[in-house]
């Protein structure tokens, strides 16, 4: 009863913050719609150039890229030099000699591949000139025989192995997913944490410089009826937030979603409330919104590092300890996994149990520093 | 209502309060004075039960604080405005009408009583950052008075308020009185504590001297007199 009292008047100072329910809700749509934007307009075109190349790799190459011809290498220096060409391939005594520009990453492991599948191409061709020359000669070689001994000879003529290209499929995914499909499910945790994370804590630690804690405590309310009613409040707001950012992110941003929509849905709500308890819980290590807020870039942002965006197989250990520590590491694995992998409930449980276990220690430490407020 | 014996109040090394010893029977008006930074809103908070006191015992209403029982026989008036700035005058006394454990009827009922009480009747659907000084401090009172204690606490009710309210204020604290309520009002104003039954005057964390304004009077003069003697003790 006196959480329902909390969690009504937690709602009802929100719906007066129109500024407040705007930042919830469109903000995260928003930077999402941005960074989704920046991340499909990257482009792994590259102009390659070439000095005096055979001409049968320079077709070859001209069909996968776009080239640009030089007709002294000194020339082609130049274009590298301005950027214009991401590599510049010349030929030494009948090998290739490639030279990578080298300022942009994606850019040169694009070249890279081109110039490697084009190698491989022309060796293919050469393999098979070769082999059609040998049947040939093998072929002479027999109608020799037979003219000089009277006698057939059946030698086997050789076997050209097969070039054909490998069959690859995708077990998750298409081959046209993109990196922002990859890392969207680990965003969507992180816009959700750090929003509710920003405002549960503002909101708590208004009450607590404004007096209305003290009042509040001085009435005969339970302490944990004030974290429980703040949880009850939020869990509205963060409901709509995140059944928006669902499916705007699924709907609008067409990011792969193989996953259950009430596993993501309840995935995301426990997310929120780590956020909910961790924003309560630092409000109370803080006297004025500026000290709040300068938690974020220690204890939110570097969770952004964790959360699936960067591949940490061979990070030194006390990284991986770190990664552990971070309750928004096992979110994004959770989400990860429904909305890529197509995951259910019995693969990601352990993710809902270690979050679960993050909000309940956020929660105890919170009722145990309100104890400094009220003894009883 | 209350007793308080060799209570000491310390905040790591620093003793706020020491030994203080008193005791309020029903239906008084007692004035806590003493110069600001004396330890008055300690002992408040205290009696309220929002700190366990460090050494001593302090009964109020025939229970030991601190106590969750007692909370709904005590209203407080905090020395800031406590209130929720984004919700009418309603809905502040709603919260806290409902923490105190108001059913509907007699909730909406004790609403209207108060505001009436504490002329807010016309503003009462006003979001309080639209509120002067003045307004807030009689809402803070309203909410003290919103659940019917039997003992108000009121931690300077009157600071930063115009004489003429003032004025109201403490006819108000009178008319409690009459209906049995005990009233422990801090001020360091002296013409406020000449009004009250008892003084507690705490200085340097004790509790020096106990009598009502007449005794005072005579022994120092005035009771201004007697603020600025002790504070030379």
């Amino acid at each position: 009863m006196q959480i329902l009292t909390v969690a009504e008047r937690v709602i009802s100072q929100i719906f007066r913050d129109k500024r407040t329910i705007a930042m919830m809700f469109l903000a995260p749509l928003f930077v999402l719609f941005l960074l989704s934007t920046i991340l499909g307009s990257s482009s792994d075109d590259v102009t390659i150039g070439t000095v005096d190349v055979p001409s049968a790799f320079a077709d070859t190459l001209a069909s996968k890229t776009e080239t640009q011809s030089f007709k002294t290498e000194a020339e082609g220096m130049d274009a590298i030099n301005d950027q214009r060409i991401e590599a510049l391939i010349t030929y030494q005594n009948g090998q290739p000699e490639i030279l990578i520009e080298g300022g942009d990453v994606s850019k040169n492991a694009a070249a890279l591949q081109v110039i490697q599948e084009t190698l491989i191409t022309i060796q293919g061709q050469q393999a098979t000139a070769t082999n059609t020359k040998l049947s040939e000669t093998v072929k002479q070689l027999q109608q020799r025989l037979t003219e000089l001994t009277n006698q057939t000879f059946d030698a086997p003529s050789p076997v050209v192995p097969p070039t054909a290209k490998p069959d690859i499929q995708f077990l998750y995914g298409s081959p046209d997913a993109e990196l922002f499909d990859q890392i969207a499910p680990a965003l969507m945790g992180f816009f959700i944490f750090l929003f509710v994370f920003i405002i549960a804590g503002v909101s708590f630690l208004r009450e607590r410089s404004s007096g209305t804690l003290e009042r509040t405590l001085a009435t005969p309310l339970k302490r944990s009826s004030i974290v429980f009613g703040y949880f009850v409040g939020f869990f509205l707001f963060v409901t709509i937030q995140t059944i928006l950012i669902q499916l705007f992110i699924v709907n609008v941003l067409n990011v792969t979603q193989e996953g259950n929509y009430f596993l993501l849905l309840f995935v995301n709500l426990l997310t929120a409330s780590v956020a909910l308890s961790l924003g309560l819980l630092l409000s109370s290590f803080s006297r004025t919104e500026f000290q709040l807020i300068q938690f974020i870039p220690l204890a939110i942002v570097p969770q952004i590092f964790f959360s699936g965006l960067f591949d940490l197989t061979d990070a030194p250990t006390w990284v991986e300890v770190i990664n552990r520590l971070m309750p928004l590491t096992y979110a994004a694995d959770a989400l990860q996994n429904i909305m890529i992998r197509g995951a259910g409930f019995t693969d990601i449980w352990i993710d809902l149990i270690v979050l679960t276990g993050f909000m309940t220690l956020f929660v105890l430490l919170n009722m145990r520093a309100l104890k400094k407020q009220r003894p009883v | 209502m209350i007793d308080v014996t060799h209570y000491s109040q310390t905040f790591g090394k620093r003793t706020v309060l020491s030994d203080v010893q008193f005791s309020i029977g029903q239906g008084e008006i007692v004035g806590l004075i003493g110069p600001s930074g004396s330890g008055k809103t300690t002992l408040i908070k205290s009696l309220i039960g929002l700190q366990q006191p460090t050494t001593g015992t302090i009964m109020v209403l025939g229970t030991k604080q601190p106590s969750l029982a007692q909370a709904e026989n005590i209203g407080y008036m905090a020395q800031s405005d406590a209130l929720y700035e984004d919700l009418t005058a309603r809905g502040n006394l709603r919260y806290f009408g409902k923490l105190y454990g108001l059913k509907k009827a007699r909730l909406r009922a004790r609403i209207e009583t108060v505001l009436e009480f504490v002329d807010l009747k016309k503003d009462a659907d006003r979001p309080i950052h639209q509120f002067s000084g003045g307004m807030k401090r009689r809402l803070s009172l309203a909410i003290a008075l919103i659940h019917e204690p039997s003992l108000l606490l009121l931690d300077e009710p009157t600071v930063g308020i115009d004489p003429a309210l003032k004025k109201t204020f403490w006819h108000e604290f009178e008319q409690l009185r009459q209906s049995g309520v005990t009233v422990l009002v801090t001020t360091h104003v002296m013409d406020e504590a000449e009004r009250c039954d008892r003084l507690l005057l705490i200085q340097h964390g004790r509790l020096i001297e106990a009598g009502t304004p007449d005794d005072l009077i005579q022994r120092f003069g005035s009771i201004d007199e007697a603020f600025i003697q002790k504070e030379r003790v």
